[in-house]
């Protein structure tokens, strides 16, 4: 391992950090050429299919297979009496079935796993599977759930975590505050919605091991899942998670691999699976709906003096990364902002509504709503302006977190502040929302301002790559991280070849392949840069270093007088004397010499978490500022966001075009969680599982956007580099809900902004075309 | 001192919470393995462990070295 300062230092212009390298995967993708894993097709494939729940809620009293089984074409029928190992998966907690016996808690889980020889025969035999059922009564109320007499989903009660934070004296902050803001807000169920739905395709290898080709996030945790309910050791599971239709924090959990798995040691042959759009609908992850109530206080001058929140999060039937969720929502229900008092109360709670885990912000984007919200409300009720109110309580460099820990990190957000009030959108925002449009429409502009800290946490996490000298002399990278859209291959490229002082073309990207790379850890947390930077910043000294011995021997200099350039290694005195990487190779592979380097870093973390938490505070937190410009029509309650400013302190800027890229994304998937994408649920049964119902942003609904870095330099991530998936959606909701308000002075406490919902807000204060 | 393998192990988790104890250290055979050190400490979810040295996982068949550090860590993740 090497020390931080090392691995962040450069002491030269970098040449491709910080450079907009062009995409590995680009040209693949938007041609079409790549193929994914619901693409692959084996010979000797059999088709398999789940045999979903029929019930919400509901006991098993008996299956029968048989008439399934006679099915022609239908090769294999498994129930839960065929799963050798721990029947049970789920990342934190494994309280979720891999196929149910006793019980089934959403209409997801499934009672047993067709495979046949074609995909008609698997869906007709998975229609033939006999189950008998005692439905149970349904519980969609998470609140409800919450009663000590309420229905349970799971035998221990319905309340899967109940978490305190407690700082200073909130109550004693509220008696001394010049104004208390309470409101209870609620934010909806988004559906993660990639391109490509959950699928993959499970085969043996000629020693009998399992291979899945499965689009995830953590090859490394599939193994571990999939190991576990199959009793064997990890090694006999190869997991290749690359490429990846879209993941947003949707693929982190176990979908279709432990089926795939269990069918393939069954059948002896390729397995493919592929979820429907419908049962990726009901039976995939989805975010956490939360039911946030929020007490603020100032002083006088609009100083952040408390802030008390309870925070109900409806995990749906099973915890996944419920709990962890929990965690980042009550860290980020305090904004990027210094408040000394604090009071949070945080549950996490069972209801039969689908299932719920890791979403692009991970808890941040809901909560990040109600404080944003109570602080305009709060600057109103002053008579301060919205951005000041934040200026005036924003984190600085060098700050102690709201959770009594220095925070680590580089901390922008006031840089990210002033940004937004030099934009374009904000100076001119009287201009702009008087700009001529129909007289039913009002325009408004919002502004909100978010955090959220990369990586796990407290929680112990490590990340190992590897590099490899080809016979050609160039370098293959192990990293395991898997591409999920966010531009890691490149980076990593860009990365390496700056260690490696060579051409990014010399250095080819091993990733997402458990037996190809070491255990980079996972693509989530905003973190798969750092990690998987941080790693190769760790394995590329040691490459180097065996270059350079190497070199000294075979042209007889001192490896002080040595110097790596391109694929070569060059006498520091006399430049015609080198030797080529290509040469190397051969001189290792005659001494019978290791030709490939490894290398591991535990990633930095404080050393515990604070009470009542599992993972928070975290070392380093990204931050941004948005400011959006709407227009809303009165007659409909439709909201057009024109456009839409960030400025995010991500740290340093690895690759320009993916980071602007990444904003781009993360803004708009923001608009639908702001304004369109809501689950909506009866009774347990998911009534929106196509996107005929289920309204996802489109390239028409894109507004004008405009990104503008604050450029930090961050101790912890490779070059100065944080992370930056999630950090742009968070304060979207919020600023777009703001802006909203600002138009039409009608404040939203429930999102999203649907147009019935802002038609009937609307409607209630009588703000329509011929009204205020 | 004796011809053992020495190491300190760092315990996370549920494991950790389980066995009341967050560090140990273990003399291990002189040719000892990850097994070995997992086969020491009566750990119950054995097959959802990490097996961690200076930031690289560890198989079971993976030798130690006398000195070593081990994390022992269930593939748990936050955000």
């Amino acid at each position: 391992m090497i020390a931080m300062k090392e691995k962040t230092a450069l002491d030269r212009e970098p040449r491709w950090v910080g450079r907009p390298v062009s995409r590995k995967d680009g040209a693949g993708k938007v041609t079409g050429e790549t193929k994914f894993f619901s693409d692959m097709i084996m010979p000797n494939m059999l088709w398999a299919k789940a045999v979903r729940s029929k019930y919400p809620h509901a006991l098993i009293k008996r299956i029968d297979t048989a008439k399934a089984e006679a099915v022609p074409g239908v090769v294999t029928v498994l129930t839960h009496r065929d799963v050798p190992g721990l029947n049970a998966f789920g990342i934190i907690v494994p309280d979720q079935p891999a196929l149910c016996f006793d019980k089934v808690r959403y209409l997801g889980d499934s009672v047993a796993v067709v495979a046949a020889e074609s995909k008609e025969a698997a869906e007709a035999a998975a229609e033939q599977v006999e189950v008998d059922y005692a439905p149970l009564p349904v519980v969609s109320d998470p609140v409800e759930a919450m009663e000590p007499d309420a229905p349970r989903v799971h035998e221990n009660g319905n309340i899967q975590r109940h978490a305190m934070i407690r700082v200073g004296d909130v109550e004693k902050a509220f008696r001394n505050a010049s104004v208390v803001v309470e409101n209870t807000f609620r934010t909806g169920r988004q559906m993660h919605m990639f391109l490509e739905p959950e699928a993959g395709l499970g085969m043996l290898d000629e020693n009998g091991n399992i291979v899945l080709y499965v689009g995830g996030q953590s090859p490394y945790r599939d193994q571990m899942q999939v190991s576990r309910a199959l009793g064997i050791q990890p090694e006999r599971v190869r997991v290749i998670s690359t490429p990846v239709g879209g993941a947003f924090g949707g693929k982190e959990e176990n979908t279709v691999q432990i089926h795939l798995a269990l069918l393939t040691m069954k059948t002896k042959r390729p397995v493919k699976m592929v979820w429907t759009r419908e049962e990726s609908g009901f039976a995939g992850l989805k975010r956490h709906p939360m039911i946030i109530t929020m007490r603020t206080a100032v002083n006088e001058d609009g100083e952040l003096l408390a802030n008390k929140v309870r925070i109900v999060a409806d995990t749906g039937a099973y915890a996944s990364l419920g709990p962890t969720v929990l965690d980042v929502a009550m860290e980020n229900s305090v904004g990027p902002y210094r408040i000394p008092n604090i009071d949070i109360d945080a549950y996490l709670v069972y209801t039969n509504n689908g299932i719920a885990g890791a979403f692009r912000g991970f808890g941040a984007p809901q909560v990040n709503f109600a404080i944003e919200t109570n602080l305009n409300i709060i600057a109103e009720k002053l008579g301060i302006d919205r951005l000041e109110i934040r200026k005036k309580n924003a984190l600085r460099e060098g700050d102690t977190g709201p959770f009594g820990y220095k925070i680590e990190g580089s901390v922008g957000i006031y840089e990210t502040l002033l940004r937004a009030e030099n934009s374009d959108i904000w100076k001119y925002r009287e201009k702009y929302k008087s700009t001529s449009s129909p007289p039913w429409c009002k325009r408004g502009v919002g502004i909100a301002a978010g955090v959220k800290g990369f990586g796990f946490g407290a929680l112990p996490d490590f990340a190992a790559a590897s590099i490899q000298l080809t016979p050609a002399g160039k370098f293959v990278v192990g990293v395991s991280c898997p591409e999920i859209g966010q531009g890691a291959v490149t980076a990593y490229s860009q990365i390496a070849a700056e260690a490696l002082h060579c051409d990014i073309a010399d250095v080819y990207i091993a990733s997402a392949d458990s037996q190809l790379a070491p255990d980079t850890g996972t693509s989530s947390a905003s973190m798969a840069l750092v990690r998987g930077g941080n790693a190769i910043l760790a394995a590329a000294p040691k490459m180097n270093e065996l270059l350079l011995i190497s070199a000294a021997k075979m042209i007889a200099e001192r490896e002080q007088d040595l110097v790596l350039e391109g694929s070569r290694a060059v006498s520091r005195r006399d430049s015609s004397k080198f030797v080529t990487y290509a040469e190397i190779v051969q001189f290792l592979l005659g001494t019978g010499s290791e030709t490939r380097v490894i290398a591991g870093i535990n990633i930095p973390r404080v050393d515990k978490p604070i009470e009542g938490s599992i993972e928070i505070p975290h070392l380093s937190y990204m931050y941004a500022t948005a400011v959006a410009l709407v227009e809303v029509n009165t007659l409909t309650g439709a909201t057009k966001v024109l456009r839409f400013f960030l400025s995010p302190d991500s740290g340093k800027i690895i690759n320009p075009q993916s980071y602007t890229g990444q904003c781009e994304g993360a803004i708009v998937q923001g608009l639908g969680f702001a304004l369109t994408e809501e689950t909506q649920i009866d009774k347990g049964i998911i009534k929106t599982n196509n996107f005929t119902t289920y309204i996802i942003p489109t390239i028409r609904d894109a507004p004008d956007i405009e990104i503008e870095p604050v450029e930090t330099y961050d101790k912890i991530g490779p070059f100065g580099a944080k992370g930056l998936g999630e950090i742009g959606i968070i304060p979207v909701g919020s600023a777009i809900a703001n802006a909203i308000y600002d138009a039409t002075g009608v404040r939203l406490y429930t999102l999203p902004a649907t147009p019935e919902r802002v038609y009937m807000a609307l409607k209630e204060r009588n703000v329509t075309a011929n009204g205020s | 001192m004796s011809n053992g393998t020495h190491v300190r192990v760092k315990i996370f988790g549920a494991p950790s919470m389980a066995l009341e104890m967050r560090e140990l250290t273990l003399e291990l055979s002189k040719d000892a393995t990850a097994e070995e050190l997992l086969n020491s400490i009566p750990i119950r979810d054995r097959n959802y462990l990490y097996i961690v040295r200076e930031g690289i996982r560890l198989t079971r068949s993976s030798k130690l070295k006398d000195g070593d550090e081990i994390l022992l860590v269930p593939p748990i993740a936050g955000g």
